[in-house]
């Protein structure tokens, strides 16, 4: 019961995915169904996906350990999703479908959900996958203070019913858990190989198995030949090379030293397009470019600063000149427009000079005020963000002095350490995205936000089956949040992935991780 | 002339010594913990405090100096921090990137450019000659960056013929594709043709109007003879040390160069090490970078005596 | 204080005379406007541009990228902002940079270069020495290294600059000095029993004012470069400030699609170069000009 509402809860959710909007021309010709376990592809021509091959793939260097639930770096998570699996996986079009757990179910109140099993899906060093190793996989996530233990601490108990049975005992109600372990720090690793090794080496049930692992430079995986799905993976090999830089990247594609550039820097789009021999594919997503305030820190202390900051916003201007109008605004939360719990009735003010002086004037700053926007060049265009919003800024009398810092150390150093500063965050469902960025106790809580009423909100939505409850609770957190402006969330990137004319399977879905078990070549 | 060379080589050590402490010192300065830097944005204060630990990074300044210099006599550049790999399994492939780019460029532009002095030298203030200076100046004056980027909407956006950028996939050979050298060495070559045009020129004038070639021009010795055995010797003698010093110059100029087409040589590894504090990294390379400029200088002036019976080295 | 003045006096009249003898050669009459233009650019830029280099379009997405036009000279760039706007602004935070910073380095060198050739012996053995291991580093290495740890600014750029190319100028003006001190009228000012100050600042500056003259030039034109390219390394001056580096390097994701927006500070860039290497040939020979004209 619980199990199809979920389903059909996620369905509905992310209509956006039916927004394919694909400007290589090669992509709209084939539309591609991926659809749960089946694949189908309807080219013109009667041809199914072929088998073997080497992608190459640009990607971003960053990266530091592929340990499952200390995964950070955006190049070992994506690594990670290729080499492991999750008892739940999100499908590309966002939809909830079982992996390694091949169905589940919760008791009444929502405080104990049992996972049955895959049985016979064996780890790539032989061992059969069971219980054990789930126990042991959650374990440990708890163990190393993954990140991810705060966003699933109502989780008190995993026990291993049977070999192929787990129960998670849970301390509150939640209906979002199999959506939850369906996240990257959630991955399977097995129980008998020293931790250690994780780091660098990969034991997982997924298509592929990491063969050499050189940071900064690439890592090459072979095909699993065991693995567990019929007929996939389709590519003999995946390397992925680590170019730093963006142009780097969209250069070598062009090139053709490597075959697709895996969620591309949005400034590459026009010179992609402009080669006939590649193609782009996008979608807009709910990845989130934001500008941060440290509420705790003065002048940002004082909401009216920060609501006058917020009126001095202008959201199209950012689109527009930061994302060449791809992807879609955002009202200083996290929630997408086209998502059943966006709340139309709150909304920021529109971009308002006037009001953000008067704004200003009230909070005691006549003459304007002078404030600095540390920022990066870290993959999305958080720079060019910056740069608008200190022009359009700058009549309401917000004077911004843009900073520009060092990639390196930026999380570090920068990064709730300073108190108004650019970040952005990867889509999730509404409440991973609220309990990651909202939550008074989250680790990641980068603005030192406190609202007792929106922590219990975020709690009590956890629990809400009705939509129309979840849509009450999530929408009262918004009027909250965009009254209070904790954050200016200006903007929702879009996913896109740069790629040669010959690579099929491989499409920007809203759920950022490109699998690359559905990717083959057409040569 | 040995003690000359070992007193030379002497003074690089020491040099290059007082360098690798000023590195040392501006690395301490730079704000940031390598630490976090390393273990990124989802860090927590024990792992910090283990990692740190393992890099030896709660031990004095001078301590750890120390005992990295002690290393690296010992022939031992130690790990990055960045790229968890030793340091010599890094630079080596490198360092012969860089190497290969710079002798590609040098094969080209050395003997262009003395040919063109040696003509320019011999027939001042001629049209063709003001062509060939205008052209040394231009390409002394512009940009490498802009050169490159020039080169790249000739070739790469208007004639389709090159690829635009030059990336080399580890353990590929870059000679097995050469093409991607081109732009690059063309933009290398075109500030070095012209330093090294401009040198020659400027000598083969003075020269020419030295007493001797004077005298051999009035003799009525044939021209190509006065060339080969009065004019090249005696003009070449600053130029080729010219030429040894750009070799030094190149492989620091070749920073903006290897950014522009993303040749992964040793110019993009220094910028790489600063960029993420990998400061054994950034040491080393450093050292290559100087002591090749060192070296070189001095292979200029051994040259210069070798060429010239004139100069004793003392 | 006379002392001063008939120092500055001296020093004008030599500088009045090479400027003079630079309009009489070829590239100095290529180089004056030039750098003439650059140097209107730098101070009247901003008055005579036609939009602001830095203001964007209410509607962003009507002016992004627009190639040429008469509206847009030169086109616009990713914000619709005007990039002939931008290019004439971009000259003055470039040329005063590089202008600070070649004359913070002429200043130390030619303090560096006369004291230490004056004084000879062991001091001078020393700081020679130091100016050889600085110039045993490729300058722009120094700079990078200079510039992270103090991290970029404008004053931190032009201060990196002037101490990177000091000891070059250094070694040419001791080089000068030493010949010029045992010139006889440095020999009779000594014995008349002038100070060392008067010495250097009345009687060794004027002549090795034309050395510098060349050499100022000369590391004027590097200055820039290194400005230049200190920007497209991401080291220079910050966005959203007109930077010619910075709008070379941020454009060339461009490159393909909108050419124009790279174009545009590359030509700048490179004629302002030109001009004044041109100069420095045309001070180079102007001053071998001054020299054959006061033995005839």
């Amino acid at each position: 019961m619980i199990k199809r509402f979920t389903w059909l809860l996620l369905c509905c959710m992310l209509v956006v995915a039916l927004l394919v909007t694909s400007c290589g021309d090669a992509v709209t010709d084939e539309e591609e169904e991926v659809n749960g376990e089946e694949e189908e592809v309807n080219g013109e021509e009667e041809e199914g996906p072929k088998y073997g091959g080497t992608l190459r793939v640009a990607y971003t260097p960053d990266q530091f350990s592929l340990d499952p639930p200390l995964l950070s770096g955006a190049a070992d998570i994506l690594v990670v999703h290729q080499c492991y699996e999750s008892l739940t996986e999100r499908n590309p079009d966002w939809t909830l479908r079982p992996l390694l757990a091949k169905s589940w179910d919760a008791n009444d109140d929502l405080t104990q959900w049992t996972f049955e099993l895959e049985q016979g899906v064996k780890f790539s060093h032989g061992k059969e996958m069971t219980s054990e190793d789930v126990v042991y996989s959650f374990d440990r996530l708890f163990e190393v203070e993954s990140p991810f233990a705060s966003v699933i601490s109502m989780v008190e108990d995993i026990v291993a019913v049977d070999d192929y049975t787990v129960r998670f005992d849970l301390s509150s109600a939640t209906a979002f858990l199999p959506d939850l372990i369906s996240r990257y720090h959630c991955k399977i690793t097995p129980s008998d190989i020293d931790p250690e090794r994780l780091a660098t080496e990969t034991f997982g049930t997924g298509p592929f198995i990491v063969t050499e692992h050189v940071i900064g430079e690439r890592t090459v995986m072979e095909k699993n030949p065991d693995y567990w799905w019929d007929g996939y993976p389709y590519l003999d090999e995946v390397i992925f090379i680590y170019f730093a830089d963006p142009e780097t990247r969209a250069e070598a594609l062009k090139a053709g030293t490597v075959d697709a550039i895996m969620n591309m820097a949005i400034p590459s789009i026009q010179t992609i397009e402009a080669d006939p021999n590649c193609k782009v594919s996008l979608i807009p997503s709910a990845m989130q470019m934001n500008m941060l305030f440290n509420v705790n820190e003065p002048p940002f202390d004082n909401i009216l600063v920060r609501k006058a900051i917020q009126a001095a916003t202008d959201r199209q201007a950012i689109l527009d000149g930061a994302l060449f109008g791809n992807g879609g605004i955002a009202y200083d939360h996290c929630i997408v427009p086209t998502d059943p719990h966006f709340n139309e009735d709150c909304m920021p003010p529109e971009y308002n000079i006037e009001l953000a002086k008067d704004l200003l004037e009230q909070a005691g700053y006549d003459d304007g005020i002078d404030i600095t926007l540390y920022t990066s060049t870290l993959g999305p265009p958080l720079v060019e963000m910056a740069t608008v919003m200190k022009e359009k800024a700058e009549p309401a009398g917000i004077r911004i002095d843009v900073q520009v810092m060092p990639e390196a150390g930026y999380w570090s150093d920068v990064w709730m350490v300073k108190p108004f500063c650019c970040s952005y965050w990867g889509g999730r469902i509404p409440d991973e995205a609220f309990s990651m960025q909202f939550l008074s106790t989250a680790d990641w809580n980068e603005t030192g936000y406190v609202n007792t009423r929106v922590d219990e909100l975020i709690i009590q939505a956890r629990s809400q089956l009705e939509l129309a409850d979840r849509q009450e609770s999530y929408g009262e957190a918004q009027c909250i949040i965009i009254d209070e402006v904790p954050k200016i969330i200006p903007v929702f990137m879009p996913i896109l992935h740069g790629m040669r004319n010959n690579i099929m399977g491989l499409e920007a879905k809203p759920h950022g991780d490109p699998w690359c078990r559905y990717i083959w070549l057409d040569n | 002339m040995a003690r000359f060379i070992a007193r030379r080589l002497g003074l690089i050590c020491i040099t290059l010594l007082v360098v690798s402490v000023v590195i040392f010192v501006i690395t301490e300065l730079l704000p940031g913990d390598v630490a976090a830097m390393i273990l990124g944005k989802e860090a927590t204060e024990e792992s910090l405090e283990r990692l740190r630990e393992e890099l030896g990074l709660n031990r004095p300044a001078h301590e750890r100096y120390l005992s990295w210099i002690g290393d690296v006599l010992r022939g031992d550049l130690g790990d990055s921090y960045a790229l968890k790999m030793p340091i010599t399994d890094i630079v080596g492939r490198r360092l012969r990137h860089s190497v290969i780019l710079a002798a590609f460029a040098f094969l080209v532009g050395v003997p262009a450019a003395v040919a063109a002095g040696i003509w320019a030298g011999m027939h001042p203030n001629t049209k063709l000659d003001r062509l060939i200076s205008m052209t040394a100046l231009v390409g002394i004056s512009v940009p490498e960056f802009v050169t490159g980027l020039l080169l790249i909407l000739l070739f790469t956006s208007t004639l389709h013929l090159l690829p635009s950028s030059s990336i080399i996939l580890p353990g590929v050979n870059p000679l097995t594709s050469p093409q991607i050298l081109i732009m690059p060495a063309l933009t290398v070559t075109s500030v070095l043709f012209a330093y090294i045009m401009r040198m020659t020129r400027a000598n083969v004038i003075e020269v020419m109007q030295a007493d001797y070639i004077r005298t051999a021009i009035l003799k009525g010795l044939p021209m190509k003879r006065i060339i080969l055995r009065h004019l090249f010797p005696n003009a070449m003698l600053p130029t080729i040390t010219v030429i040894a010093s750009s070799f030094g110059w190149m492989l620091g100029g070749i920073i903006i160069v290897e950014n522009v087409f993303a040749y992964p040589g040793i110019g993009q590894l220094l910028l790489r090490s600063i960029e993420t504090h990998d400061i054994p990294l950034l040491e080393v390379v450093t050292l290559i970078i100087a002591g090749t400029y060192a070296i070189s200088n001095l292979l200029a002036d051994l040259s210069y005596a070798a060429l010239d019976p004139r100069v004793r080295l003392a | 204080m006379t002392m001063i003045r008939s120092g500055l006096v001296a020093t004008w009249r030599s500088v009045r005379n090479t400027f003079r003898l630079i309009f009489r050669t070829w590239s100095g009459r290529i180089a004056l406007p030039i750098v003439l233009l650059h140097l209107v650019l730098t101070f009247f830029g901003p008055l005579i541009a036609p939009y602001s280099p830095t203001a964007m379009p209410e509607s962003i997405d009507q002016y992004q990228n627009l190639p040429p036009s008469p509206q847009f000279w030169l086109g616009t760039d990713q914000y619709g902002r005007d990039v002939l706007s931008r290019v004439m602004c971009g000259a003055g935070s470039l040329i005063a940079t590089a202008g600070t910073g070649a004359l913070l380095g002429i200043i130390l060198g030619a303090v560096v270069g006369m004291s230490s050739g004056y004084k000879g012996g062991r001091v001078d053995e020393i700081v020679m020495r130091v100016m050889d291991g600085l110039m045993s580093f490729p300058t722009l290495l120094l700079a990078l290294l200079v510039l992270f740890t103090l991290g970029p600014s404008r004053f931190n750029i032009a201060a990196t600059i002037g101490f990177v190319s000091m000891p070059a100028i250094a070694r040419v003006v001791r080089s000068t000095t030493l010949s010029l001190k045992n010139m006889e009228f440095v020999q009779s000012a000594r014995l008349r029993g002038e100070s060392t100050f008067y010495i250097i600042f009345r009687e060794l500056l004027p002549n090795v004012l034309p050395v510098l003259g060349v050499e100022a030039s000369v590391r004027f034109s590097y200055a820039i470069l290194s400005v230049a390219s200190l920007g497209f390394l991401g080291l220079g001056i910050q966005p959203p400030s007109p930077d010619w580096g910075l709008m070379i390097s941020q454009s060339r994701r461009f490159l393909v699609v909108a050419p124009w927006v790279a174009l545009a500070p590359m030509g700048a860039v490179a004629s302002l170069v030109i001009g004044v290497n041109l100069l420095a040939d045309g001070i180079r020979q102007a001053t071998r000009m001054a020299k054959e004209d006061k033995h005839e």
